[in-house]
């Protein structure tokens, strides 16, 4: 793979040689990939914003160990799922303790409101409600390489040597997981399956 | 069936992408062929398009401007100050720390071979002390003689058991 051929790698040669504007496109053309499998992943989206940034300041930090001869997305995607394993350890070990969590000596006092300034814009896509909020969590609940892999599968962005290259494991193996995974969502989703009354996708 | 080769390719071909003219084609005269098969190739179709469907998660319009902040503030704070903007002393650092080792080298080197002539000084005088200790002359007079008579043949034993 030449820098002439892939726009990826002539990006990445820009982003190597310190070209802010290359930089820039490079975040520009993957936030939304790679915030997708943070959030899947981590099922936060405050958390998954900062982990998406700490990605990024990775990729421009280690952009002079990245090679040219490797796909740019195979190895953003690497990045990603490397830091977000990190973090869901670091979760395990230190697990947080919820501010909506009661305090013995505040039980007659009303729990505090406060207000979600967030502001996201509408969702690009039909699907709503209980559909989604299932599909999400039957996602959610799937071992993480079989949902890693599923999701980095949705695209048509990563072959699966790419996405194989990404979780570590052989061609076959990806294969085997992203089959086991898909028969665990079917399993999961057959009465919506069934029903036939899936949006279509956009 | 399901594990028919055929199948296979195209069911995994679909996961990714949405099949060509030519591969719905043969897909079709596959399932023709298995129509026992086409309740599992329709779950898998709904739940590639439940999952294509999956709305992309909200990025925060100043997402990419936080990203380029946060790293330049990482890559300001990596990088080495120009020479012009480094204090005077931090320039003549090193040179200064080469002539320090070489200086130090030099007094060690000196210090030892100082040291190694004092004790060669040290040993020359006990050998000149201890030869006033030595025997006078004279004791010597005799020496031929005495050294003459180590080189006498030795005693013939048989004569003297006959004298005996």
């Amino acid at each position: 793979m030449s820098a002439e051929l892939d726009p990826d790698a002539a990006l990445m040669l820009r982003v190597k040689q310190g070209d802010w504007a290359a930089f820039t496109e490079l975040v520009d053309k993957y936030k939304q990939p790679v915030m997708n499998l943070v959030f899947r992943m981590l099922r936060d989206a405050t958390e998954a914003e900062d982990l998406a940034q700490v990605v990024f300041l990775q990729v421009y930090k280690s952009a002079h160990r990245y090679e040219i001869s490797s796909k740019l997305s195979t190895w953003i995607f690497t990045i990603t799922r490397n830091l977000a394993l990190n973090e869901i350890r670091r979760r395990s070990r230190h697990p947080a303790v919820s501010l909506d969590a009661s305090h013995p000596e505040h039980e007659d006092q009303p729990l505090q409101q406060y207000e979600d300034k967030k502001t996201f814009s509408p969702p690009e896509s039909l699907l709503h409600g209980e559909l989604e909020e299932k599909i999400e969590q039957a996602l959610a609940e799937l071992p993480e390489n079989q949902r890693t892999a599923i999701l980095l599968c949705r695209g048509d962005e990563l072959s699966y040597e790419d996405i194989a290259k990404v979780i570590g494991s052989s061609l076959s193996a990806t294969k085997s997981l992203i089959h086991r995974g898909r028969e665990t969502l079917k399993n999961k989703l057959k009465p919506y399956l069934r029903s036939g009354c899936w949006p279509k996708p956009k | 069936m399901i594990n028919d080769p055929v199948y296979q390719k195209l069911r995994e071909m679909s996961w990714r992408r949405k099949l060509e003219p030519q591969e719905e084609a043969l897909l079709s005269e596959w399932l023709a062929a298995h129509p026992e098969i086409q309740p599992d190739w329709e779950s898998e179709t709904s739940l590639t398009e439940l999952l294509t469907a999956l709305p992309n998660v909200p990025v925060a319009s100043n997402f990419t401007q936080r990203v380029l902040a946060a790293t330049r503030r990482e890559a300001s704070a990596n990088e080495p100050l120009s020479p012009r903007l480094r204090p005077w002393w931090t320039r003549w650092l090193p040179k200064t720390a080469l002539a320090a080792v070489v200086l130090l080298a030099g007094l060690i080197s000196y210090s030892h071979i100082q040291s190694a002539r004092r004790a060669e000084w040290a040993q020359s005088l006990a050998t000149v002390s201890q030869v006033g200790s030595l025997p006078t002359p004279d004791v010597l007079n005799d020496f031929d003689v005495i050294a003459a008579l180590s080189a006498t043949p030795p005693a013939d034993e048989e004569l003297l058991k006959l004298m005996q």
